[in-house]
């Protein structure tokens, strides 16, 4: 642990706190005056759909370490993550100014199964474009250290005789969608207990009340003295080397289930960009440096997260991404709502 | 792991110096308390660039004072005005402002205050203790024996409406119903929610609380010139240091109270999802239950006020342990330290207690000396601010009217959350009037959706039979417990019918 | 039983206000059942649960405050809460206003609104003094705007003023 004289740190104190006292003050002092100036003329304001200290909170504040100082303008946050990310995307598209200071940092993958299955009335890609992808999350299947079930053909085995509690973050949900995928092809029973996030699943595993979790990877293999991958929902395990080599599900067992990962995207109001295409192109451009910049990376290594996970995509990619994920939900909506006629 | 109390001597010095940071922490934390709508968790959401820049260790002593003194500032105007600041204030209410009431405001606030910094400093020491420990019992705790712990919670429904059961019941069930509202927590799709995107997420805990408790409140103040009665006004200015000093006594007769009120605070505050006003209300409800002279309580009685104000600052002793222990916060207060502690490269879970135990026991320990100092303010705080209450009602409910509906909209950022404010406020002046208890109403919306998602939480891992409710040990024991809760007051009140029955037969005879 | 005969007259209860809260409870039952009849068991069952023990105690509220009433012991009036007394006519005006300022918020601001409604709501409670009610009105409304909406950067909204001297400076 390092020390510091106190009369130093009370000097810094001191000298920080007239600092942050005009940095807070200075928003709304400034605002109006700089409204005319170049883009970006004043903070940018960013609405997270999920809960606070979540991996989106995580990611996006590694991010903006390096893009905030591309676009010279500080990134303030708030959080709405009601109705699985609805509220906040609803408020997004009808609350939030046009005027490309306001953006949105989304979880595409179960943000896009709760649009395909809960109907709101924000319209994609219409009202928000997803612009820059951060991370590709893989889903995977994992158990405590402890367990016996020790590969996943074992998990499937033992899930055919009877069946075995999984913690999910949320029903709609791409690792929700994997685990049915999985119970279809091999006619193993799962029943599934959504937690509402990733903390609390990992407590509900640790505490043996669920058997089998099925997660995001990044943050499971920050637990990794304390869990056992079984299993990647994609084409390949780009962590196998942290994993023991764990197999994806299709390899396993031949099945020809699509990838289904978590994948975190910056969205701006699809009206603004193409209103202002060179600001856009501003914002695209400089999410793209800041990506591939060692001090997000640097950041993200140092909250404990995987580097491998950081895959950048474009509008198009994101888009691509979030259709296919509207398909897909679709195609298991009777699972994923309570208005699915399961009666 | 092992740190000799050398070590432990020389981090609490170390934490000593940090008084730069502790003492702003405090200050804030005391302000954000007292205001209703402001939470520790959007404070330190709001100043979140500030504790990332600032190093490890100052950083986490500001955010741990702010944290720790708002639990003490919510019991201020809970006490003074009958408008707790924090949910965890909620419980203080009903003891604390019929002691203000009675002009007994400083010895109120004396009590609020000893009670959180001696519970806070009781939970503090017994986590440094059994830190490893403690950390186990957040895996007891699962879905089932969080639905009897709510369920406990429930009872107190009961218990409060003791005056016309009917009343209460129907009180509480219909904030029961109220927390229905929003989505549900399997699939997440909206209910009863009148198509209002503000409602999705529930009906919120702040403005539900400033409406029922300060608006209905100040609606009823209006009638009196003073929130302190006429005849005990006098009595009131007149009061000495003596009579601060009076609530220091009290909290010291009932210093037991304090260790045994902090540690269910600890207990929950360890547990996922609980926080601290349902350890507040369990603890009130515990007290009460074994308490000689339950029927004191609500009246302005002292253990009334100790009970939940050392019970919500056990809980923020107990909001770090998963976080160092598991790596997994428990709730939101302990989710934004995690960001801060990652950010800065502290790897938790039990690899922190092999490689850096130091830092752990300096993060107590800074608590600790956040505690010593509000221990320190105890007795200017309470006389000074006691004060406020003499202020004439024609001043008071004008300013708090509009400052708790300006404090509605804070949490959220919604105006819609001030017209609900005010929507409950009418609600709880009319519920007040008709003797249909609002703590009962409140106790319904804030623990309705917490009994939902953990009994069908629960249901799911029993894979649809019930009889999971009744499948653990720990789970029993808290069953019979609630039990107990219900029939206890009730033998009681026949024996002492029974006793009193005697003696007048006795008398006539 | 006591004989009536022998007891003085005593006044009835007013029990019309009893109802509210009952009604209330049974209203939002009501929504939230057939707001949900097409959802699934799951998602629906606590409230169900919840909601017909709050119908059956408000029924059985009822039949009692009925069975006072049908005795003679009550009556429906609404008692002291619905008077057309001072403290009433104070509560009223003071909801209003409440009411009045949160609607009107977008447009007159957080802070003028603040001021404006401290200056209705002590006038109305029977403050008189002018520079009482300036005073108080002033210091709350620039704390208010001070701590919230400078320091904080709140999204309290500004209103048509704030925002008309703000791009008035600005240009």
């Amino acid at each position: 642990m390092t020390t510091r004289s106190p009369s130093i740190s009370r000097r810094a104190l001191f000298g920080g706190l007239a600092a942050t006292t005009g940095v807070l003050a200075a928003p709304s002092f400034l605002r109006h005056a700089s409204a005319q100036a170049a883009y970006p003329s004043r903070n940018m304001r960013v609405l997270i759909p999920t809960g606070q200290g979540g991996g989106a909170e995580k990611l996006a504040r590694s991010f903006d370490a390096a893009w905030s100082k591309l676009l010279g303008k500080p990134f303030e946050y708030e959080f709405h993550a009601a109705a699985g990310g609805q509220v906040g995307y609803t408020l997004y598209v009808e609350k939030r100014e046009k005027n490309g200071h306001n953006l949105l940092f989304g979880n595409m993958g179960p943000e896009m199964i709760m649009y395909a299955t809960q109907k709101p009335t924000y319209k994609f890609p219409q009202d928000f474009t997803y612009f820059c992808r951060t991370d590709i999350d893989d889903s995977c299947v994992f158990v405590r250290r402890d367990s016996p079930i020790k590969d996943v053909k074992a998990l499937v085995e033992a899930a055919k005789r009877r069946p075995l509690n999984v913690a999910l973050s949320r029903i709609p949900h791409p690792a929700t969608i994997g685990m049915m995928a999985l119970a279809d092809a091999t006619g193993a029973k799962f029943n599934y207990i959504p937690y509402g996030g990733g903390n609390p699943s990992f407590m509900a595993m640790l505490s043996g009340e669920t058997e089998v979790g099925a997660l995001p990877i990044a943050n499971t293999l920050a637990l990794n003295d304390k869990f056992r991958i079984l299993g990647v929902f994609n084409e390949t395990n780009i962590f196998a080397a942290q994993t023991d080599n764990a197999p994806t599900i299709n390899g396993a067992f031949g099945t020809r289930i699509p990838e289904l990962s978590s994948s975190r995207s910056w969205a701006v109001h699809t009206e603004w960009a193409d209103a202002n295409p060179q600001q856009f192109d501003l914002l695209q451009r400089t999410a793209k440096e800041a990506h591939a910049s060692p001090a997000f990376r640097e950041q993200w290594v140092k909250s404990g997260n995987p580097v491998e996970a950081l895959v950048w995509g474009d509008r198009k990619t994101c888009h691509d991404y979030a259709e296919g994920m509207v398909k897909l939900a679709l195609q298991y909506e009777q699972q994923l709502t309570a208005r699915g006629g399961r009666k | 792991m092992d740190v000799s109390t050398a070590q432990l001597a020389e981090l609490f010095v170390r934490s000593l110096g940090l008084w730069w940071v502790i003492l702003p922490g405090m200050l804030l934390g005391t302000i954000v308390g007292i205001l209703p709508g402001f939470s520790a968790q959007n404070t330190l959401i709001i100043l979140l660039p500030l504790t990332l820049y600032m190093e490890i260790e100052s950083g986490m002593a500001f955010m741990i004072s702010l944290y720790c003194t708002t639990q003490l500032g919510g019991g201020i105007p809970a006490i003074l005005f009958n408008m707790p600041g924090e949910g965890g204030a909620v419980a203080t209410t009903l003891d604390g402002y019929p002691m203000t009431k009675k002009g007994q405001a400083q010895q109120a606030l004396v009590l609020c205050f000893a009670a959180s910094a001696f519970g806070g400093l009781v939970t503090t020491v017994a986590t440094m203790a059994a830190l490893p420990l403690l950390a186990q019992l957040g895996l007891y705790f699962r879905s089932v024996e969080m639905v009897v712990v709510i369920v406990f919670g429930l009872t107190l429904i009961a218990a409060i409406a003791a005056q016309d059961l009917m009343k209460g019941l129907i009180a509480g069930f219909f904030g029961l119903m109220i927390g229905t509202i929003g989505v549900d927590p399997v699939f997440g799709t909206p209910r009863a929610t009148f198509g209002l995107l503000e409602l999705y997420d529930g009906v919120p805990l702040i403005p539900a609380l400033i409406g029922l408790f300060a608006i209905s409140e100040a609606f009823v103040m209006l009638e009196s010139e003073t929130i302190v009665r006429n005849e005990d006004l006098s009595k009131a200015k007149n009061a000495r240091w003596a009579d601060t000093l009076e609530g220091l006594w009290l909290t010291g007769r009932y210093w037991w109270q304090t260790v045994w009120t902090s540690l269910i605070g600890l207990v929950i505050g360890i547990l996922p999802g609980a926080g601290s006003t349902v350890a507040a209300f369990l603890a009130y409800h515990y007290s009460k239950l074994l308490s000689k002279t339950p029927e004191l309580y609500g009246t302005g009685h002292p253990p009334g006020v100790i009970a939940p104000e050392s019970a919500n600052n056990g809980v923020t002793s107990g909001t770090l342990v998963p976080v160092f222990a598991l790596g997994i916060p428990g709730g939101t207060t302990g989710a934004i330290m995690t960001i801060v502690l990652t950010y800065h490269g502290i790897v938790l879970g039990p690899r922190l207690f092999i490689e850096r135990p130091e830092f752990v026991y300096s993060v107590y320990m800074q608590m600790l000396v956040c505690y010593i100092f509000m221990a320190l303010m105890i007795l200017p705080l309470a006389r000074y601010m006691s004060r406020v209450v003499w202020i004439p009602t024609r001043f008071l409910v004008p300013l708090i009217l509009s400052l708790v509906t300006i404090a509605a909209f804070s949490e959220r950022e919604y105006v819609f959350d001030m017209g609900l404010a005010l929507g409950f406020g009418v609600i709880g002046y009319i519920a007040r009037k008709t003797g249909y208890e609002v703590t009962a109403i409140l106790i319904g919306v804030l623990m309705g959706p917490l009994f939902e998602q953990y009994f069908l939480r629960a249901l799911r891992v029993g894979q649809g039979d019930p009889s999971i409710l009744f499948s653990s040990t720990l789970g029993n024991v808290l069953w019979a417990m609630v039990v107990l809760a219900l029939v206890l007051p009730w033998l009681r009140s026949r024996r002492r019918q029974g006793v009193l029955a005697q003696t007048v037969r006795a008398g006539h005879e | 039983m006591s004989n009536p005969d022998l007891e003085e007259p005593q006044p009835r209860q007013a029990l019309g206000a009893d109802f509210i809260i009952p009604a209330l409870g049974c209203g939002l039952t009501a929504y939230y059942l057939i707001s949900t009849v097409d959802l699934v068991w799951e998602a629906k069952a606590t409230g169900i649960c919840i909601g017909l023990v709050l119908l059956a105690l408000c029924v059985a509220h009822l039949v009692r405050l009925g069975l006072k009433i049908r005795s003679g012991e009550a009556d429906w009036s609404t008692g002291a809460l619905f008077a057309n007394d001072a403290f009433n006519r104070q509560r009223l005006g003071l909801t209003l206003m409440v009411l009045v300022y949160v609607v009107t918020i977008y447009w007159v601001g957080a802070t003028v609104g603040l001021f404006l409604l401290l200056i209705g709501c002590m006038r109305l409670l029977g403050v008189t003094r002018l520079r009482t009610l300036l005073g108080v009105s002033f210091v709350s409304a620039a704390f208010v705007h001070l701590s919230l909406i400078t320091l904080l950067d709140s999204k309290l909204p500004r209103g048509v003023l704030i925002d008309l001297l703000s791009k008035a400076s600005g240009a």
